[in-house]
């Protein structure tokens, strides 16, 4: 299973409600920022799903 | 989102004419465990992202109202046992009316028992606890005699240096007439040590001073032991023993969060902790806990009940007041809160009974 962004929903992290929340709260370096959008880095996430359930758009899900 | 700062009280909704309403959040004091949300008939309360707002990431208010929603009915002020909310009818709070529920929880810590040892105080995760305490003097605890014959000491210092409650004073004689002279040669003034002296408030008669001195011209003799029923007899002009501890101590209702700290650490037996429900917190096995890569079951939980042990979440029923915080927090879904019994009574109607009712099923 890994993480997927739906690029729609999620915006530029310059306009996210939580400010690129995700990001802040993945404590495994799963998700960073690249070119103001925010990229899954596969091999760092543990699936732990915080950032699926704390996703101010709910952009994040699972495939 | 996060340039709304959060404040301490909140006028979350209000009606005027013939009978005023409002409701009060006590933002400062919310658990964000959403027992209210959970309650409120009209969905008016929202629960918000309490883990980034736990992490420090939001600053927002666990909950939210939506105006056009909340009828002021009070349920969600009845429902919440951490008195969070407070409706008011014609300026008065329903709890305090006879007609409306009660919540029967709190903490109280006796102060006949108290040591005030302060173990509570360092535990509590709200620092709800005031601790004042004012110690005995040193010398009221001991008793001895100190003599040091002048004739003998050399003034080498040793003892002074030695002295563990540092109670010896030594005072020097400058030796050099002209202060002119050191200033220019850019040496110290030279001195000579010239008197000794016991600070008698300082001593405790151990005898340290004795033993190191060179010239055997110190006298030390404890008593304590021997003179015990005398020093422990004795009191102060304010009707106090002369041994004893002052001290108050005392629980601030508006920060108390009933978790169960003060009473488990307590060494007499001094506090004691009536918590709002009975039951426990459950973790189902499957999916498995992600423990230290998660962790937002203990940064949520008020009460400092949660620790990640071996990389799995355990939850210290001591310290949980069954708030359910963590099972909103938990990604995984795995924490659930059975409550079996609630400390809520005096609830008279019908509908409010099955409403509050499901706060324990």
């Amino acid at each position: 299973m890994t993480v997927k962004i739906d690029t729609e929903k999620c915006g530029k992290i310059e306009n996210c409600p939580g400010e690129g929340l995700c990001i802040k709260i993945c404590e495994k370096q799963a998700l960073v920022e690249e070119n103001g959008d925010v990229k899954v880095v596969d091999e760092n996430c543990d699936d732990c799903d915080l950032c699926i359930q704390n996703c101010p758009n709910q952009a994040i899900d699972k495939s | 989102m996060s340039s709304i700062e959060k404040k301490p009280f909140e006028n979350f909704a209000e009606r005027t004419g013939k009978e005023s309403r409002s409701l009060i959040y006590k933002s400062e004091k919310c658990l964000g465990c959403g027992i209210c949300s959970d309650t409120c008939p009209t969905n008016a309360l929202k629960l918000g992202p309490i883990l980034p707002i736990a992490r420090g990431l939001l600053k927002v208010s666990p909950i939210s109202i939506d105006n056009n929603k909340c009828v002021l009915c009070g349920l969600c002020s009845v429902a919440c046992p951490f008195d969070v909310l407070d409706l008011n009818i014609e300026g008065k709070n329903i709890k305090e009316m006879k007609d409306y529920p009660k919540w029967d929880c709190g903490a109280k810590i006796d102060e006949e028992t108290c040591i005030y040892c302060g173990r509570c105080y360092k535990s509590c995760p709200t620092e709800a606890i005031y601790l004042y305490r004012t110690l005995p003097k040193v010398e009221n605890l001991v008793k001895g005699e100190t003599e040091i014959d002048e004739d003998k000491c050399i003034y080498c210092e040793m003892c002074k240096d030695i002295c563990p409650p540092q109670a010896i004073t030594i005072s020097t004689k400058q030796l050099s007439k002209s202060s002119i002279t050191d200033k220019k040669s850019n040496k110290n003034p030279m001195t000579i040590s010239k008197s000794i002296e016991v600070d008698k408030t300082k001593c405790i008669y151990c005898g340290i001073c004795k033993k190191i001195c060179p010239e055997e011209a110190i006298k030390v003799a404890c008593t304590t032991c021997m003179d015990y029923e005398e020093i422990m007899a004795e009191n102060t002009e304010t009707g106090h023993n002369n041994t004893e501890i002052i001290g108050d101590i005392l629980i601030d209702p508006n920060k108390c969060i009933v978790c169960g700290w003060c009473e488990e650490m307590c060494p007499v037996d001094s506090a004691k902790v009536q918590k709002p429900f009975t039951g426990e917190v459950i973790m189902s096995e499957e999916p498995l806990c992600k423990g230290d890569s998660c962790h937002a079951c203990q940064d949520v939980c008020p009460c400092n009940a949660i620790s990640i042990v071996d990389n799995i979440a355990k939850v210290n029923s001591n310290f949980c007041t069954l708030c359910g915080a963590c099972s909103k927090a938990c990604p995984q879904h795995i924490l659930s809160v059975k409550r079996e019994s609630m400390h809520l009574t005096n609830i008279k109607s019908k509908s409010w009974t099955n409403i509050l009712g499901k706060l324990i099923e």
